[in-house]
This record gives C-alpha cells, structure tokens and sequence, in this order.
C-alpha cells in the first residue's frame, strides 16, 4: 500500500518500507497508511533515545567514541531484554530489504 | 536482583553475539540506523553497534506489531476476509494498533480538526 510520495524523505520512505516488511513478517497482508507512519515514527523515536542514552554513558565514561557496553547500558534502561534478541536474529522468515541501484545515467 | 556472574556471563555472551552481526543484514537499512543514531549525537561507523540497535528496535516494534496482530484477530475482524476461502486476511489498522502502543506507554491521538 506504499504508493510513491515524491514530497518525502528517503530515509523516511526506507523506514516505512522496512515497518511494511515487518507487518508482513507478523502475518499481515495489507496497512494502512496511517498506522505504517505511526510505527515508523516509533521506531525512529526508539532508535533517537538508544542514541541519546548511550551517548550519556559514553561521555560520561568520559569516551567519545561509543563501546559496545555503552549500548548494553542503554537497552538495560530503556527495559530491553536482551536474552530474546539472539534468538530473534536467527528467526528462520527474516527479511530484508535489498539494496536499490542507481539506474545507468542516460547520455 | 541477577547476581554479578550472571550479569558477566551476559555481557560475554553480548560481545560474543555482536561479533555474528558482523554478516549480518537486519531489516531496517543501517545508512538509516546510523543516520538516526547520528542525529542524536552518537556518532559511530562501526557496523556491529549500528546493526545492534537495528535488532533491538526491530525486536521492539516487531512486539507491538504481533500484540496488534493479536487484537485483530480476537476482535475477529472480518474486514479482510475473503470469501470461498477459510483464511483470513489481516490488515493493520489504527483500531488494532491504539491499544497494543498503549500497552507500550504510548498513548496515540488524532490532531484536533478544524473546519
């Protein structure tokens, strides 16, 4: 249901099309367009705050390149369990997204 | 309360998991991951934390999508059902996503409309 919007941002074109994936994933045939932009708000929201929240442990590490136990300390605030996140890595109907390329430049 | 062997056994087997994600592809692009991360001050190239907080969101969201779908089919939706055929066609929609958000503490509501 994700038609061409020409006013849109990339990023945020490519963000709706990774939530549809998702939906699709879960078992959903068809979205609302609505409800992708809502989910795709959330998750950029989501992404912003690990951001925000690793950065405050990285600095105050006194560290201006980010570590891996800068994030684990995030996730640990933001209530993320991260037992599961192995096993959902590996789930067997994963999908992704392929890369688009550049059409060859008429000359 | 875990105890600090526990808590240190986590953290290997992280360190350990981030070093898989090196081959990995999630869902979500990482140009936009990092884009994202970058834009709230974590500026970072490497691929592991950047494809770390992509599963992480994506776990996320990949929970509130299945608690919507949940919803829908306990309300039996019938709005997508084909007819002849026995199986259903969901379709998301705000109705079914309200109440799995708000289970989540996000509380969604349409902007005011003037005539």
């Amino acid at each position: 249901m994700l038609g061409a919007d020409p006013g849109k941002p990339t990023l945020e074109l490519k963000m709706e099309s990774a939530v549809a994936a998702m939906c699709v994933e879960a078992g959903y045939v068809s979205a609302n367009r609505e409800a992708i932009e809502v989910l795709a708000q959330v998750l950029q929201s989501y992404i912003k705050e690990i951001g925000h929240t690793s950065n405050v442990y990285c600095e105050v590490a006194q560290r201006s390149v980010p570590t891996v136990s800068d994030i684990h300390l995030a996730f640990i605030e933001l209530g993320a369990r991260f037992m599961n996140l192995e096993e959902y890595a590996q789930r067997p109907q994963r999908r992704h997204i392929p890369r688009q390329l550049r059409s060859y430049p008429n000359l | 309360e875990s105890s600090p062997a526990a808590e240190n056994k986590s953290e290997l087997s992280l360190v350990d998991f981030c070093t898989q994600l090196e081959d990995y592809t999630p869902t979500i692009p990482d140009a936009v991951t990092q884009h994202y991360l970058q834009m709230s001050g974590l500026n970072t190239d490497d691929p592991r934390i950047i494809r770390l907080v992509s599963l992480a969101a994506q776990k996320f969201l990949s929970d509130i999508i299945n608690d919507s779908l949940q919803h829908c089919k306990m309300r039996g939706a019938p709005q997508g059902s084909r007819k002849g055929t026995k199986d259903k066609r969901y379709v998301l929609t705000m109705e079914d996503l309200s109440p799995a958000l708000a289970e989540y503490g996000i509380n969604v509501r349409k902007p005011m409309y003037f005539t």
